[in-house]
């Protein structure tokens, strides 16, 4: 009795205690396994990171754990144990006790997960209402006291809000808040701030880190290892349903055992000098450049160590030397919308740019900087209130939108959202034949069988280019990945062959070794067939790694432009220092 | 506006799904699958649920007795016996005979041709009227938008029935003028869903991304915005044309479309109304072919919707 008492007390004392834990879903008579024989645990005061990309299987694990795995999945495990609870044998009403009150749950949207109609403080007494038996007054009192240590303003004005009248980072915070407000021993964060602006993610991880200190079990759910590597003790690599590597974080990330973990650390793009490859394999089809041995044990992080530095290619620095022609150039452009009470806001103020042909400018900020406007104004799309653009030292903002048309196949663009930006009914050949027969169509080139075969070639060549089979061609782009819909994009804009790209977060929604495939695509483009690009990223990391020059943008205003490695390595101006300062990065 | 005719024949999509039965509900979705491909026709047939394959059945008979209704009876709908009057659904006739002897059966399937007609050509002209109204919603300057908005306001303000007959009693009755009519009335509704339609694609990213590669707003409408509504709209034109028919019958009904010697099922039931309480299958008949026929439009235009939105 003794010994099993023992026993009892040692493992009480995780927070959370996972063994060889396995969810299959049915679909008709087949059975699909997403999670297999997955192992965790959690102390208080610990952080466990679970860290995979999508698909993966890290997400279900999480809801497994919470008992929300959904119908037809079928959960199964050696150990689930919650704190003293039994995760597996618990009915409805037990799961839902424990829920909120021994595990708090913190989902990416907090916009989302929190009623839009209701305020945020009575999200936050509701918890409080339904598992504990606080006085009204008690509840709201307890409410100010939790928004408080979660660092938000004012707690008792912004309990008075409703989710949708608070900021992003404010409203995550709120979440948090209705997560921890009956102090759960276990905190699940399922990517808690991989929508959030850098500073924001700063102040969300400086609050988790709080929270852990003061003895929070934390199950910090991410596909980003240097948001990770900010708090984690132990970090758990997972793929396919399983997890393939697991130890310390230092351990994990300093000396990865497992290929697959080397192949996540190398796709981080911060602090990998321009031209590196990130993603093991070529990106295209033809291998054009000496590609890193992915094997050659374990890696060391400081860019200067890197052992798989494939050196530019000669033409790229040629390019690099003498490309001193101006591909765009902005000169004081200013851009104001009006706002719902009809005053006006100034969205770009003053912005100024040089982009050399050839090479890559990189403009980075927060949300709301002014960065897509500028964008915007960049292809023409909108015009300045004061200012020019020129392209090639031709007019080109003021041009009159019939004259430059014409001149528009020269700049092309690559979204954040590559689905949005195909017309819903084609499938990927009537996407690139529209692009390469100047809106035509497949009829355009006329009913002649030169014609049809020499757009089919001109297709299959532009999908070989972005590293795409050409079978691909007969799918919609609602059927591809992610990487693959964004490849198809490239090719599109690729179509008229244009001098400059701009690309508004081409990989914000890619997960991390997909989103390294796509910029060593990018960047071989650029070195072969000399493109300049306008590359917009809210991340330090791609666009560092991408950029020749970096313009930082805030509230509109270029506050700092410069050299790339001269403005990464001596920030001068203050926001830039935040920004950098708050950009996780491998520890 | 699709309040009057749609819902209460409306079989309930939930229970129109679940009726196949365990076989074919576990056959639907495995074949959606990308992967589950087998050859073309089983693919098409694969994804008809019955109650669509019963719908399009009924269309189609209806279809061959409008373009081809001697195929289906050999007697004249208008040649009276009068000896024969009266005579309930018997082997020689099988819907009854008239007051006038004339075959029930042979006048529903000469019906068909001017309700289809007229339930074809009136959704037709409405969408016509609501594309050219919609488009300049949606396409034109906040000046025209404003007014065509305020245009239609005010058009949804009278029931679409009352429209129609406002726009008989200017124009005098007769099957033309109440095809216009039902036209004019069922224009409103599509003109608005149109230009939400258009409004939503114009901000859409696909079309911001065709005005990058130098595409003009000419092309832009006719290679993007047009159909891309035409998808939609080809789906509720189909609901339309149910309650097209519907209401074409009842102006028939009212005496202002087709007049009773005319074999038209509004006219028919009209003309049969004087005997129900003797006579139930004068009026019995020619009131069911409506409801089928509009059922049938119902279901095949509720599971083109719901493809649409699938895809």
């Amino acid at each position: 009795m003794s010994e099993r008492d023992a026993v009892a007390m040692s493992e009480r004392a995780a927070v959370l205690d996972v063994r060889n834990l396995r969810v299959a879903f049915r679909s008709g008579r087949a059975s699909t396994t997403v999670v297999d024989g997955v192992g965790l645990r959690i102390e208080p005061g610990q952080c466990l990171a679970l860290v995979g990309e999508s698909g993966s299987g890290k997400s279900v694990t999480a809801r497994s754990i919470l008992g929300l795995a959904g119908d037809g999945a079928r959960v199964s495990a050696d150990r689930l144990r919650v704190g003293s609870h039994d995760v597996l044998t618990l009915g409805n009403r037990q799961l839902r006790a424990m829920r909120g009150a021994d595990v708090g749950l913190v989902l990416q949207d907090a916009l989302v997960s929190l009623d839009p109609l209701r305020t945020v403080g009575r999200e936050i007494a509701d918890a409080l209402r339904l598992h504990t038996r606080l006085t009204p007054s008690e509840r709201s009192a307890r409410v100010l006291q939790v928004l408080a240590e979660v660092g938000v303003p004012e707690p008792h004005l912004r309990a008075r809000q409703r989710s949708g009248e608070l900021s992003g980072g404010l409203r995550q915070r709120a979440l948090i808040a209705s997560a921890i407000a009956l102090e759960p021993s276990l905190l699940i964060a399922d990517e808690p701030t991989t929508a959030l602006d850098t500073t924001v993610q700063e102040q969300i991880l400086r609050l988790l880190e709080r929270l852990k200190s003061e003895g929070t079990g934390i199950l910090l759910i991410s596909h980003d290892l240097a948001v990770v590597s900010r708090i984690a003790d132990t970090i758990a690599v997972m793929t396919d349903g399983r997890i393939v590597e697991q130890g310390p974080a230092a351990q994990v990330l300093g000396d990865p055992q497992h290929d697959y973990t080397r192949r996540l650390i190398r796709a981080v793009p911060a602090g990998r000098p321009r031209g590196t490859r990130l993603a093991p394999t070529p990106s295209t089809l033809v291998p054009t450049s000496p590609t890193a041995p992915a094997s050659k044990g374990p890696e060391p992080l400081e860019s200067d160590a890197i052992p798989a530095v494939s050196v530019l290619s000669t033409g790229f620095v040629h390019l690099a030397a003498a490309g001193r022609t101006v591909a765009l150039e902005a000169r004081g452009l200013s851009k104001s919308y009006r706002g719902p009470d009809a005053s006006r806001r100034l969205v770009v103020d003053d912005v100024s740019f040089v982009l050399e042909r050839g090479r890559t400018l990189g403009l980075v900020g927060e949300s709301g900087s002014g960065k897509t406007t500028t964008a915007r104004l960049a292809l023409g799309l909108t015009a300045p209130d004061a200012g020019t653009l020129t392209l090639g030292g031709a007019p080109w903002s003021i041009l009159r939108e019939r004259l430059r048309r014409p001149e528009r196949r020269r700049i092309g663009a690559i979204y954040q959202d590559p689905l949005g930006s195909f017309d819903p009914r084609w499938n990927v050949r009537e996407i690139l034949a529209d692009a390469l027969t100047s809106g035509r169509g497949a009829s355009g080139v006329g009913g002649s069988v030169g014609g049809r075969a020499a757009l089919a070639r001109s297709i299959a060549g532009l999908l070989d280019s972005v590293g795409l089979a050409s079978a691909l061609a007969d799918r919609r782009p609602l059927h591809l990945s992610g990487g693959q819909r964004q490849r198809v994009a490239i090719a599109r804009a690729l179509a008229p062959d244009p001098e400059i790209l701009v690309c508004d977060e081409p990989v914000s929604a890619l997960d991390v070794s997909v989103q390294a495939q796509v910029l060593d695509l990018l960047d071989e483009l650029q070195r072969e067939r000399g493109l300049s690009y306008l590359f917009i990223s809210h991340d330090l990391g791609v666009v560092q790694h991408m950029s020749d020059t970096v313009a930082v943008m805030f509230d509109g205003r270029i506050v700092e432009t410069g050299p790339s490695a001269d403005v990464f390595a001596r920030p001068a101006h203050e926001y830039t220092r935040r920004l950098l300062e708050a950009a996780p990065r491998l520890r | 506006m699709s309040g009057s005719a749609g819902a209460p024949l409306l079989p309930s999509p939930v229970g129109g799904e679940r009726r196949p039965g365990a076989g074919g509900g576990e056959r639907g979705p495995g074949l959606r699958e990308p992967g589950g491909r087998a050859s073309g026709a089983r693919r098409i047939l694969g994804h008809l649920h019955s109650t669509e394959i019963v719908g399009a059945l009924v269309l189609l008979l209806l279809l061959v007795a409008a373009l081809a209704p001697s195929l289906l009876t050999a007697t004249d709908p208008l040649g009276i016996a009068p000896a024969d009057a009266f005579t309930p659904p018997s082997p020689g006739h099988w819907f009854g005979t008239d007051e006038s002897g004339r075959d029930i059966f042979t006048r529903v399937v000469y019906g068909a041709r001017s309700s289809l007609l007229i339930g074809v050509a009136a959704t037709g002209i409405g969408l016509v009227l609501a594309v050219i109204l919609g488009s300049l919603a949606g396409l034109g300057p906040r000046g025209v938008d404003f007014g065509v908005n305020r245009l239609l306001e005010v058009l949804f303000a009278f029931p679409g029935l009352l429209l129609a007959l406002l726009f008989i009693t200017i124009f005098g009755p007769g099957v033309a003028t109440s095809t216009i009519a039902v036209g004019l009335a069922t224009a409103p509704g599509y003109a608005r869903i149109i230009r939400s339609e258009i409004r939503s694609i114009r901000g859409s990213g696909y079309i911001e991304a065709a005005t990058v590669l130098g595409r003009s707003p000419a092309q832009i409408f006719r290679r993007h915005i047009l159909p891309n509504v035409a998808a939609g709209l080809f789906a509720l034109a189909t609901l339309g044309i149910g309650q097209a028919i519907v209401w074409a019958a009842a102006l028939s009904f009212l005496g202002l479309g087709a007049v009773p010697p005319a074999a038209e099922w509004g006219a028919m039931l009209s003309a049969g109304r004087t005997y129900i309480s003797v006579a139930w299958w004068l009026t019995f008949f020619p009131g069911a072919f409506v409801v089928l026929a509009a059922a049938s439009a119902t279901v095949l235009g509720r599971s083109l919707q719901r493809r649409n939105r699938e895809r």
